[in-house]
């Protein structure tokens, strides 16, 4: 979209102007969908999270500076509901942080030959904190000192989660092929 | 391996994913967001309608304020004959003769020299000395002549006859061919000019709704001392500064305030123009009812202070009064508070600088100036204001 034609639906927006708010939800909404979905695990509780997410969105448009781009503003936005929404489900209580040796190799292929659908389902089979930091470290970039900030565990948890959740990514997709 | 080539694919193809999502959800969505108003969404509408609706009301504003002298006036003020009894009395027989003329010039003098003296009005009198008139003809041989206009004045090649008088003006008077010297009725005029009032020369005590009242020497002598306005709508130009907080606004700013008026002292004795200059502090409430493109429609209610800065009173041509003046500068000292409410129609030149018009109702309170502005004589009024406004 354009800048001048965002700036104006973002206007009209904070007008209150539904028709510009349902034509920013039917923008944005199936792309935070795929995001909530990859960390809450299932559509239904994802629907909670979009739904949380708009919300927020909504009420502070008038924060967005335009200084990056609006896509991952919403972005930014939906992550932090899910997040929200985990930690809410205490689902970091029962992470540890025992070692893991080897770190496994995966097979990049195979990764390249899977649709986005079966890459996320994979993903969102994970159990909560693989998935959780999976997706924060390997999609959203944080490292694993920020996802022990942000999530309130250990960074040695974080990295031993990141390397369960590969070695059970690497599974799957050798069970798929 | 290394971790950044395998999460590279990854990234890729997770970040053009979307999934769809069920209708049910962007109605959950909208049952949490505020309250939403239906009408604004048929907002082309309505602006086409607020816009009709501005621009009826301006020309209604126009075509209802700008009276003029033919027709019906937009103020009356009555006056009840304060001083010069003598010489009206004169003017009302319209028969004189030579004696009578001279002792009422005579008489004339001595008042005017009295007037001087605020004592002899009336403490709500401007005091003002009107120079003798001159439209009197005065007959030959106990000839009686009925006092006519201006028409019939003076002519300056006529002979001049001594008058057995000590009084140096009236020593001016010519009896010979029974005219008024025109020296010495400006002599006598010149203290028109020392006694001016500072506020308006047709300042006088008077309510609004054409009471009997007191009046100036200048109207006194007129016939029956009614003096007549007509107001014309006043414009005004703003500048104003908002801070607002979504579809309201609170807004401060400066404003120029051009008002003219017609009047007439009864009978065409004097008639003539009044401009007024007025700054103003505007502070206001507004609402944004409608936005269309780039023009938004909005209404506003405040309050606003105007001053004074000028006043002038230009004498018409065509004005019978014997001794004209081009212009009368006078300035009214009083504050003049008032209510006001706008509807606006503005346009966005720039992301926060906009120019409008707007249509005004004012409701002017009473100030306890004589100067008969529309605000004093029409405290519910309407005028039209146009601007520039900035808001951040």
């Amino acid at each position: 979209m354009h800048t001048d034609d965002e700036q104006k639906l973002i206007k009209a927006c904070m007008r209150n102007d539904r028709t510009a708010q349902r034509a920013l939800y039917d923008r944005f909404a199936p792309y935070m969908m795929a995001i909530a979905i990859r960390y809450v695990g299932d559509y239904d509780t994802a629907q909670d999270v979009v739904q949380e997410a708009f919300i927020k969105v909504f009420a502070s448009l008038n924060q967005y500076t335009a200084k990056g781009s609006l896509e991952g503003w919403v972005r930014r936005i939906t992550v932090n509901s899910a997040l929200e929404y985990l930690r809410s489900t205490d689902v970091f209580d029962s992470l540890d942080c025992d070692e893991v040796g080897q770190i496994p190799t995966m097979n990049i292929t195979a990764i390249e030959k899977m649709s986005a659908d079966e890459l996320m389902n994979i993903i969102a089979s994970l159990p909560a904190g693989y998935r959780t930091v999976f997706n924060m470290y390997a999609i959203e970039g944080y490292s694993h000192k920020e996802i022990a900030q942000i999530m309130g565990i250990q960074e040695s948890s974080s990295r031993s989660q990141y390397i369960r959740a590969k070695l059970l990514i690497q599974k799957k997709i050798e069970n798929l092929t | 391996m290394d971790d950044k080539k395998i999460i590279k694919p990854i990234q890729d193809k997770l970040s053009q994913h979307r999934v769809a999502v069920p209708d049910s959800l962007w109605k959950r969505v909208a049952n949490t967001l505020p309250a939403h108003i239906v009408w604004y969404k048929r907002k082309g509408l309505y602006g086409a309608v607020a816009a009709i609706a501005a621009i009826a009301i301006i020309i209604c504003c126009y075509v209802a304020n700008n009276d003029c002298l033919h027709c019906e006036p937009s103020q009356h003020i009555c006056a009840n004959r304060t001083v010069h009894q003598d010489s009206a009395h004169v003017e009302s027989n319209h028969n004189i003769n030579k004696q009578n003329v001279i002792n009422n010039i005579i008489e004339t003098e001595q008042n005017t020299l009295l007037t001087k003296t605020p004592k002899r009005t009336t403490p709500s009198v401007a005091v003002v000395v009107k120079p003798i008139e001159p439209t009197v003809r005065i007959a030959e041989n106990n000839d009686t002549r009925p006092i006519n206009h201006k028409e019939d004045t003076v002519s300056n090649d006529i002979t001049a006859h001594d008058i057995v008088t000590n009084d140096p003006v009236i020593a001016h008077y010519n009896n010979d061919e029974s005219y008024y010297d025109d020296k010495a009725i400006k002599s006598i005029g010149k203290n028109y000019h020392k006694h001016k009032d500072q506020s308006s020369f047709l300042a006088f005590d008077a309510t609004t709704s054409g009471q009997r009242t007191v009046v100036t020497p200048f109207s006194s002598r007129c016939y029956n001392g009614e003096v007549t306005f007509a107001h014309k709508m006043p414009f005004s130009m703003r500048a104003l500064f908002e801070k607002r907080f979504g579809r309201w606004g609170l807004g401060v700013g400066l404003s120029y305030t051009y008002m003219v008026a017609d009047y007439e002292i009864t009978h065409n004795i004097r008639q003539g123009k009044q401009e007024l200059h007025y700054v103003g502090i505007p502070l206001y409430a507004s609402f944004e009812f409608a936005r269309v493109g780039k023009f938004a429609f909005y209404t506003s209610l405040g309050g606003q202070v105007d001053i004074n800065t000028a006043g002038i009173h230009r004498e018409l041509p065509e004005s019978y009064a014997y001794e004209h003046f081009d212009k009368l500068e006078f300035r009214d000292k009083a504050l003049q508070f008032s209510a006001q409410l706008r509807v606006g129609a503005a346009f966005e030149v720039t992301k926060h600088f906009d120019i409008f018009i707007e249509p005004v109702l004012g409701y002017y309170f009473a100030n306890g100036s004589k100067v008969h502005s529309i605000w004093h004589d029409t405290p519910l009024s309407t005028s039209i204001a146009f601007g520039v406004r900035t808001w951040f």
